[in-house]
């Protein structure tokens, strides 16, 4: 949809009852309209104007004086906004908020275009709540009203503040990545399970055509005569394709009656680098990893170490492991995906 | 047919039946699992098992002079293992799970050779800081010694026999559903279908909680009370559950103006009645799938009926269309495993008490003792090549 934003300063001087002996306050309000591209008339922007800041008045008044009823004469407004407000009213009274001390109260809205033409709400009103269950104390929230197209108060709700309803959409993000690391628990017990059933051909289908593996082994040979390994132990490592990956685990799972694999402790993160555009439009990270040590544990072969192992979550219902590698305790070198050139198309 | 001899019929129905079971259950025993089936052929028990045809007879059953605990749920042999603690203690220990695999682990020292223990990947899992696992059996019967179970969940246990102060027997092993259940991926995930399947659908017990618990709550739907619960991980994931506004007694939310709420309250109180169908989609192993139909209120009864917790969370929400993506984690700590669910709603009907359909992808079973930590994220400096 097309959004004509007008920006209209419909400036507004509103007095309203301060509390008990203090001065009355002055609240400027400042209206920009997103009218969705249907133009609001002037008569029906006059009248929205015209009831918020009535009603914003006697209630802030109402708020000050400790009253537990509230007058809406004057104030164009359905009966069924009345009982809700008046249900509000019941359990937290409220007043319209300066933003800052000494400084004139200044609000600055968005009349949005809500639920078709014809429906309109004003939101981030910023109020103090006075909740009756605890007297004297206040906290500062933010209220909606919603209008219809002659102006008329159709509803006023409680609104999360600006920076709540950003972290709740920081926090939708947030679960979509949840879910994927959960998937990724998931798909990492997939692994254990195609190692330990010896099936080559779902190992194979869990990795990618341009896939990286890097193995290791225990050295046979004694070590170097001039540079000694902390470790009695050495390491072998070497590095594969996947077709090569295959054919060593084809002969593995044949020289092998038993195979039992952990992967323990597992640390979970993404490549915040490169992302990639789901079915719903948003952006999301591509590449989850894992690091995690490996018990590997093979009727004629076992060892632990350290298994580092990025998936590609391009289609998150089959993931691919992109790449294996896994490293000797011992050794320094731990590897992550700041080692390689990971695909971006 | 004669009403003499429906009559007869009628006496002898029964004998027919039962000596029709016992030659069925005689020529062999089923197992919940391979590996069971395995552990009786190995303690050569599979005959005296197929023998038993009654919880009575199997109570008499023993391997060399130790008596067994066997248990059976509809003809199908579901546990097998020595016998180490009374009904009272597995009451006690409140831990099913654990004393069943305590007693399959004993009996499997007691009956299978090392190689064929390898098999069930429990060498390498299972230490002992202290005693000898080959004396279980003695030392479980001894009443003189105290038991105690301890648990990290939903990482890791530890059991300990002592002596006064003094710990005669230590065993720590991991809180691996896999391998305290004895049963392989698709097992697992066949016995949860099972479950889905054939749970009733009858709405959960309601308890309605007190009103000084409920928190008024605005949303742009509406207004609404909150019963707020614990949260997982992240502050929107959570157990919370809604209720109505301006009831007396607190009444669960449930209707096309609080999709999100009433979605919620589906799935972590179990507690409404509804007409849904959940399309299941259930991940299994091999890149497969098991698609099968239930009712909502099946599915969510066997995921609580199993011990797990609920925890929600809303993904999307398309105001257009008014379809609504969602995940559900259902958490069993203690067996160190959760379900998790991702739901889409396309189609509101289902919360205006008609017949509907929700969508329902579970990856089940996924194993979480193993994640040390989930968010392990640093900043990168990995550049992206174009």
């Amino acid at each position: 949809m097309n959004k004509i934003r007008t920006l209209l300063f419909a400036i507004l001087s509103v007095v309203v009852a301060a509390p008990a002996a203090t001065a009355a306050e002055s609240h400027v309000l400042k209206f920009t309209i997103d009218d969705g591209g249907s133009r609001l008339s002037a008569t029906a922007t006059q009248a929205i104007e015209r009831n918020l800041v009535n009603l914003l008045t006697m209630m802030s008044d109402a708020q000050a004086k400790g009253s537990k009823t509230l007058n809406f004469s004057g104030i164009a407004i359905t009966p069924e906004a009345i009982e809700g407000i008046n249900l509000l009213w019941k359990h937290q009274p409220m007043r319209v908020r300066p933003q800052k001390q000494g400084e004139f109260p200044y609000i600055h809205e968005n009349l949005l275009i809500m639920q078709g033409i014809g429906s309109y709400q004003i939101r981030n009103i910023p109020v103090s709540l006075h909740p009756n269950e605890t007297p004297g104390k206040s906290k500062n929230s933010e209220i909606s009203v919603n209008f219809s197209s002659t102006g008329t108060i159709t509803d006023l709700n409680i609104s999360m503040e600006r920076q709540q309803y950003k972290s709740l959409m920081d926090s939708v993000e947030s679960v979509q990545d949840y879910d994927n690391r959960l998937m990724l628990a998931h798909w990492m017990d997939q692994l254990k399970t195609a190692y330990e059933t010896k099936n080559l051909d779902y190992l194979m289908s869990l990795i990618d055509k341009n896939a990286t593996i890097i193995t290791g082994v225990r050295s046979s040979k004694p070590s170097s005569k001039e540079i000694e390994f902390r470790s009695k132990e050495t390491f072998d490592y070497y590095v594969y394709n996947k077709t090569q990956y295959g054919t060593k685990m084809r002969r593995v799972f044949q020289n092998n009656k038993e195979i039992d694999v952990n992967f323990l402790d597992q640390e979970y993160a993404y490549n915040a680098m490169v992302s990639v555009v789901g079915p719903d439009g948003e952006e999301r990270p591509r590449y989850y990893m894992v690091w995690c040590t490996q018990e590997w544990m093979a009727t004629n072969y076992s060892d632990v170490g350290r298994l580092f192992v990025l998936w590609d979550f391009k289609n998150p219902e089959e993931p691919l492991i992109m790449i294996r590698a896994w490293t000797h305790p011992d050794d320094p070198k731990q590897f992550s995906d700041e080692d390689f050139i990971l695909p971006v198309d | 047919m004669s009403p003499a001899c429906l009559t007869s019929l009628r006496m002898f129905m029964p004998a027919l039946l039962l000596c029709m079971s016992l030659s069925a259950e005689c020529a062999s025993a089923r197992y919940r699992s391979a590996s069971l089936e395995q552990l009786a052929k190995s303690a050569a028990l599979d005959r005296q098992i197929a023998a038993c045809h009654d919880s009575a007879t199997l109570r008499q059953l023993k391997f060399k002079g130790s008596p067994l605990n066997v248990r059976t749920e509809d003809g199908v042999v579901t546990h097998i293992g020595l016998r180490l603690f009374s009904d009272e203690q597995t009451a006690a220990i409140a831990n099913p799970a654990v004393c069943d695999f305590l007693e399959r682990l004993a009996l499997m020292e007691s009956a299978m050779k090392p190689d064929e223990l390898s098999r069930f990947k429990l060498v390498n899992s299972i230490e002992i800081p202290q005693g000898n696992i080959k004396s279980l059996p003695k030392i479980a019967a001894d009443t003189t010694l105290t038991f105690r179970l301890t648990s990290q969940a939903p990482r890791n246990y530890s059991v300990q026999w002592s002596k006064g102060t003094d710990p005669v027997l230590k065993i720590t092993f991991p809180a691996s559903f896999r391998m305290l259940s004895g049963l392989q991926p698709n097992e697992t995930l066949e016995l949860l279908r099972g479950k889905m399947l054939s749970t009733k659908a009858a709405p959960r017990p309601y308890s309605a909680p007190a009103p000084d618990r409920l928190e008024p709550c605005d949303s742009t739907a509406g207004r609404y009370l909150i019963l707020k619960g614990s949260q997982r991980v992240l502050p929107v994931i959570t157990d919370n559950s809604y209720y109505a506004w301006g009831d007396s007694v607190p009444r669960l939310l449930y209707g096309p103006s609080y999709p999100v709420e009433s979605l919620a309250n589906l799935f972590v109180t179990g507690q409404i009645a509804n007409r849904a169908t959940a399309k299941v989609r259930m991940l299994q192993y091999g890149l497969t799938a098991a698609e099968f139909d239930t009712p909502l209120n099946s599915l969510v009864n066997a995921l609580l009926d199993e011990g797990c917790h609920p925890y929600f969370a809303i993904k999307t929400l398309d105001r257009d269309t008014g379809t609504i993506t969602a995940m559900v984690e259902m958490v069993n700590d203690a067996l160190g495993y959760e379900h998790l669910l991702s739901i889409k709603l396309t189609d509101d009907s289902i919360l205006r008490d008609s017949p509907g359909d929700i969508e329902i992808t579970i990856a089940g079973y996924i194993p979480i003792q193993n994640i040390a930590e989930l968010y392990y994220d640093k900043p990168t400096t990995n550049t992206p090549i174009i």
